[in-house]
Formats: structure tokens, sequence, C-alpha cells
């Protein structure tokens, strides 16, 4: 019987002997007191310098604090792959070659499309050009973690490394054109350990934070800011146009919602925002356009849910974790009705359901335009009789 | 009862505090001045937790540092919209309408300023390595921060924007149009994003000095700015291209950040 673990590393949940100062898999201390806000985001504890993770039978020792330096001793039969421009120094004796990547869209996208190959034995440091935090995350066999474009540093060469569309774009209008932005990038980076252990090292820009999400749990993020997230964390965009800012989308917050259950990391250096107008094309969105105060409830499994904000709903049934017609109530509604005929309501000014319903002249000034415009608008009220659209529960105003 | 006074912002704490309430400084660390008579910002320790009003301000990470808030129903921050990380979902996110709209559009400056309204969290981080700094504003005190450096001020403290005088100024200043100026009529809190390290002098009244424009950060209202050209270093076919630095004068406090940031004035 193998003796009972003394310490389990808050971060990775490698087992040790807690007599370690570092995690020998991630290089989290083992010696400080765990450092969370009272948010719940966990604060990445910088890997000490000179600590030493373990890798089979290689070792990885972290260097500095400010621009940290991965710095590899590799045994015999391992090895190690990274784009070429992290590379910091390299023993004469190490064998080096080239794995081509497929797609000409990567060349498009500007990611590189040769990854170097360094096999041991041997030494050979990393580093990447920026103030920041080296992240290491050790992946069980089975374990797959997505990470953004262009801040792989190294990961081991049993770790399968593949390229996935994460489907999040949008189209702006800024003040002199428009522009499509890919906050996430064209691709990110997914990196599965197969049957053996594996280690990925990542590069975050200033301060790294990493929250565990639990099932159903939400949060917003700027979508710049995210580093990684578990394979079993969804997310989508949802925009959010500040009370007083107007309808048209000027200064309008696009930010990422992130779903759990899983880790997500952010980085709190996250690149330059803009001025924005979201506008055309966009993957998936949820939106909040003005002031809520409603109070939803939603079923799942048979069971009433909430109460919750109407975007999470529309967002949960957008990633596929609540099906498209879950039934969900507020108050005004004249019942449960599917999610997807809710909307929102934007003249009330403040937030009120509309649902689908068929359209019919419901007030007095109605009926008198009908009548008046009766041959005119006959055709269109022919179609409008088969065509359903939402009305506000409160002012009547309708939209498809 | 004994109380401790705050080097950095001089309020005073109980004996029993680690840092600072008002500004999260730490309270049994030496001041650190120079042997010039800068003395540095102080390196708030990781998670400090800041008060103003009845909310929490807790500040993460020494290297770009994240300021997280915790607001309570009535409590409410501004910022410039691009400092966001992340928030609840349900705070409540507005707009505050700044005057000389126009001006400051063409000036490159936001001229409409968020806010963040309680309850609920939300954090901000500035894109670049340095150090957050925070000014506890008491009533009556005037600040002002060159364009884009301010992360956050509470509600209790007014914004409002200066135009800097003269062509000159404007042109070889390295401030841009305007400097952002803040004034408190209740105890407030200001915080602001110095590239690299922040260090800060008080000036005696008529006592100056000259600094490389991009590496001015903040000063009091009372401090006088003006370019002025270093005589002897003009380079170029007709000595066209010269070192211009800003010579500021006192009364008052002038703070400084140790990588230089110019901000474009086409």
């Amino acid at each position: 019987m193998s003796p009972r673990a003394a310490y389990t590393c808050h971060f990775c949940g490698t087992p040790g002997t807690g007599k370690e100062l570092s995690c020998p898999a991630c290089g989290s201390p083992t010696d400080v007191a765990r450092v969370v806000s009272p948010s719940g985001w966990e604060e990445l504890a910088p890997i000490p310098d000179l600590a030493r993770l373990q890798i089979g039978r290689s070792t990885c020792q972290i260097e500095g604090e400010l621009v940290p330096v991965a710095d590899f001793t590799l045994a015999e039969g391992d090895s190690v792959y990274f784009a070429h421009h992290v590379l910091l120094w390299i023993d004469p004796g190490i064998g080096l070659e080239t794995i081509s990547l497929p797609g000409f869209r990567r060349l498009l996208a500007g990611m590189p499309v040769v990854m170097a190959h360094a096999r041991g034995p041997g030494r050979i440091a990393f580093s990447h050009d920026e103030p920041g935090e080296l992240v290491a995350l050790p992946l069980h066999p089975g374990q797959t973690v997505d990470v953004r474009e262009h801040v792989l540093v190294a990961a081991t060469g049993d770790v399968r490394y593949e390229i996935v569309n994460p489907d999040i774009f949008y189209s702006a209008r800024g003040s002199e054109r428009s522009s499509s932005h890919y906050p996430l990038g064209y691709f990110m980076d997914r990196f599965t350990a197969t049957t053996r252990p594996g280690l990925v090292l990542v590069h975050g820009a200033g301060n790294v934070f990493t929250r565990r999400l639990g099932e159903h749990e939400s949060l917003l993020i700027h979508p710049s800011a995210l580093l990684f997230r578990d394979a079993s964390v969804a997310m989508h965009l949802h925009v959010e146009y500040p009370v007083g800012g107007g309808l048209s989308g000027w200064n309008a917050y696009v930010w990422l919602r992130v779903y759990g259950p899983g880790r997500v990391g952010i980085r709190s250096a996250y690149g330059p925002s803009e001025n924005l107008s979201p506008a055309g094309l966009h993957s998936d969105w949820t939106e909040r356009r003005v002031e809520s105060t409603t109070a939803w409830y939603f079923m799942r499994d048979g069971q009433q849910q909430g109460p919750t904000t109407l975007a999470y709903v529309q967002g949960m049934a957008l990633v596929k974790r609540l099906p498209a017609d879950t039934p969900i109530w507020a108050e005004g509604l004249p019942g449960w009705l599917p999610v997807n005929s809710i909307g929102l309501c934007t003249k009330c000014g403040v937030e009120q359901p509309m649902y689908r319903t068929k359209w019919r002249p419901l007030g007095v000034k109605e009926w008198i335009w009908t009548i008046v415009f009766l041959p005119i608008c006959f055709p269109f009220m022919l179609i409008g009789l088969f065509m359903s659209v939402r009305r506000c529960t409160r002012c009547g105003t309708m939209a498809r | 009862m004994e109380r401790l006074r705050c080097d950095w912002c001089e309020s005073t704490n109980t004996t029993d505090a680690q840092s600072c309430r008002s500004c999260g400084a730490p309270l049994h660390d030496a001041e650190r001045v120079t042997d010039s008579g800068w003395r540095e910002a102080p390196r708030i320790r990781d998670m400090t937790e800041i008060q103003f009003g009845q909310s929490a301000l807790r500040v993460e990470g020494e290297i770009v540092p994240v300021a997280e808030i915790s607001l309570v129903e009535g409590d409410s921050v501004f910022f410039e919209h691009h400092v966001l990380l992340w928030k609840d979902d349900y705070v409540a996110l507005s707009v505050m309408t700044v005057p000389g709209g126009m001006k400051r559009v063409f000036a490159g400056m936001p001229f409409m300023i968020s806010v963040a309204q309680g309850p609920g969290r939300i954090a901000f981080s500035r894109d670049a390595t340095g150090e957050v700094v925070v000014l506890p504003l008491h009533p009556g005190m005037e600040i002002d921060a060159r364009e884009h450096a301010f992360l956050l001020a509470s509600h209790h403290v007014g914004y409002s924007f200066v135009r800097i005088q003269g062509l000159r100024n404007i042109l070889f200043g390295g401030q841009g149009m305007f400097l952002d100026r803040f004034v408190s009529r209740e105890p407030g809190v200001l915080m602001l994003h110095g590239y690299g390290n922040v260090l800060e002098r008080r000036l005696a009244a008529g006592e100056s000095i000259l600094v490389e424009p991009g590496a001015f950060l903040y000063k009091d209202a009372a401090v006088t700015m003006n370019v002025v050209a270093v005589a002897g270093l003009a380079v170029g076919l007709f000595g066209g291209v010269g070192m211009n630095l800003v010579r500021m004068t006192g009364p008052g406090r002038v703070g400084i950040q140790s990588m230089y940031v110019h901000h474009a004035t086409e």
C-alpha cells in the first residue's frame, strides 16, 4: 500500500509529500497560504525562482520572476516542442527538428506553421519576450486544455497538439471604418495528454488568475484576457450597452461569458481596447440593452430554477447546456414560454419581456389605421396574420 | 488612543493595522526616499484591502496589478471603458457624459466616462507593467493627472479637465491637449496606473524641476507646468530637433513614472 499523500497541490491537484517547497508538477509553492480573493479568483502564486518541475525523468527549472525562463534538462528519449521564437539558448548536442503543422489557414492567421522539436539528452531554455508569469499546466492522461494562441512556451513530446476554432468573432463599426475582431484569435491551441502525463508551459502577460467554475456557474470576462480554459468550459460573446450610452452601440462592452464546470485562467495585461460599435456578422451572442431588473425563472430537469437574468438562460441555451425551448417565466408573461420566443423591449427603458405572438391590432389607434388603410395594408396584413412577432408585455411594442 | 499615521496619504489608522485603510501603503515599512528627495510610491502588498465609503477595494498582483472592487448598494466608481477586466453579471454599467465633448473627441480623449454601480464586484487593470497609485482625496484637493493615466475614481470625486495652455506645451509637452482634473468635495479615492515605478516629490513654493515629458504622471493643481527647450542639444541640419523638458514649479506634489509614455498630439 502506498503511503498517503500529505499534500495536494491546490492548482493542479497533484498529490505530494508536502516536503517540497514547490509542487513538482506545476511549480506552485507549497509553503505559502493559498491566496484567494473574496470574489473567488485565485491568484496564481508565482513559481519561485529556481523551482524545479519533474516531468518523467526530465526536469524543468524556472529562473527569474519578471520575464521568467524555463530551463529544461531533457533525459534520453524525452522531448519538448515549442514555437521557434521563444528559444533562449540550447546545448550544442541537443537534437532539433521541425514538425510541419497542417493548415494554410494557420499561415493566414499569423500562427507558426512549423513547430520546433527538441530531443534529449541535453539542456534547452525558453523565455517569452514580455513581463509576466509562466503557468505550468500538468495534464493527466485524457485531460485536455485549450490555450489562446501565441502564448505557448513549450509542451512535452507526449502531449497531443491540435488547433480548434473558438468561434468567437464580431464585426465592429469604428470611427473611421468597420473591422472584424477575433478576441481569442482565429484558433486556440488544444493540448491533450494521451497515455502518459504531460506538461504544457504557457506565458501569461502581467499577473495570472485562475478560477474554478462550478456546474452552471457563469462569469463575464474581457475576451482578450482569457489565457486558458478546461475543455469542459463553454463560452460565447455577450454585448452590454451601458445605460445612458444610447442604443446605437457606441461604447458597448463586448464580454466573453464563460460557463463551468472547469477552470479558466485570465491575465491582467490583455492588449488595448477601443471604442466599438458591434454590428454586422458575429458569432452567437447574448445582449443586455436596458437596465436589467426582471427576475427570470426557468425549468431544468423538471425543477424550477432562478431567479436569474434572461441573458444567462439564453446563453445556456446557446452553448447547449439547456434545450433551445427551455420553459422560462417572468412577471408579466402569460405563462411558461420557450426561451427562444422571448426578447426584451428596448422602448420601455427598463427590461420588459416580449414574447412571440401572432400580429393583431390591439388598441383603438391600430384599429383606425387598419380600417383606413385596409385596401393598401391588406396584403401585408395577410402576411402578418401568418407571421409571428414579439410583443412587449408593457407598452405593446412589436419587433421581429 | 494611539494611532498610526500613513506616510503616503497622511490618513490615521489603528495601531494593529498592517496597511493603510485609505491608500493600502504598508504602515510598518520605512518610507523609501532617494538622496535627491524623490519618494517611491508605496509598494502595495498583494491582496491589500482599501476602504472607500462602504465599499472595499483590493489590489491583486504585482506585475500588472488588478484593482478589484466590491461595491455596496449606492456606491459607484467611474473609469475609462477599456480598463475593465471582469465583472459580476448584475453590476449595472452606465455612462457619464463629460462636458466639452467635441473638443475631447478631437483630442482623442473619451467624452463618455463609464460608471459602475453597486452592488457587485468588478475588476480593472491597465495593459502595462507598472504600479497602481492610490491617492485618497480630501475635501478641497485638486489633482491633475495625465491623459489615460487614471484607472478609476470613486463617485465622491468630481471629474473635469483642463486644457494645456500654449501651443508649445501641447506640441512638445508629451501630454496631449488636456489634463484630467479631479476635485473632491467629500473624501474619495483616485487610482492611477503608472508605467514602471512611480516616484513623488513635493516642491516648495517657487521650487522647480525639469522632467522628461513622457514621465509626468500627476501633480497638484497648484503646480505649474511649462515646456522648455534644453539649450545645446539641438541636432539636425537646422537644429530643428531639440530636447524638450517640462518645467514643474511648486508649491505641490509632482508624480512621475519610470517608463516614458508619449501621447500623439496630431
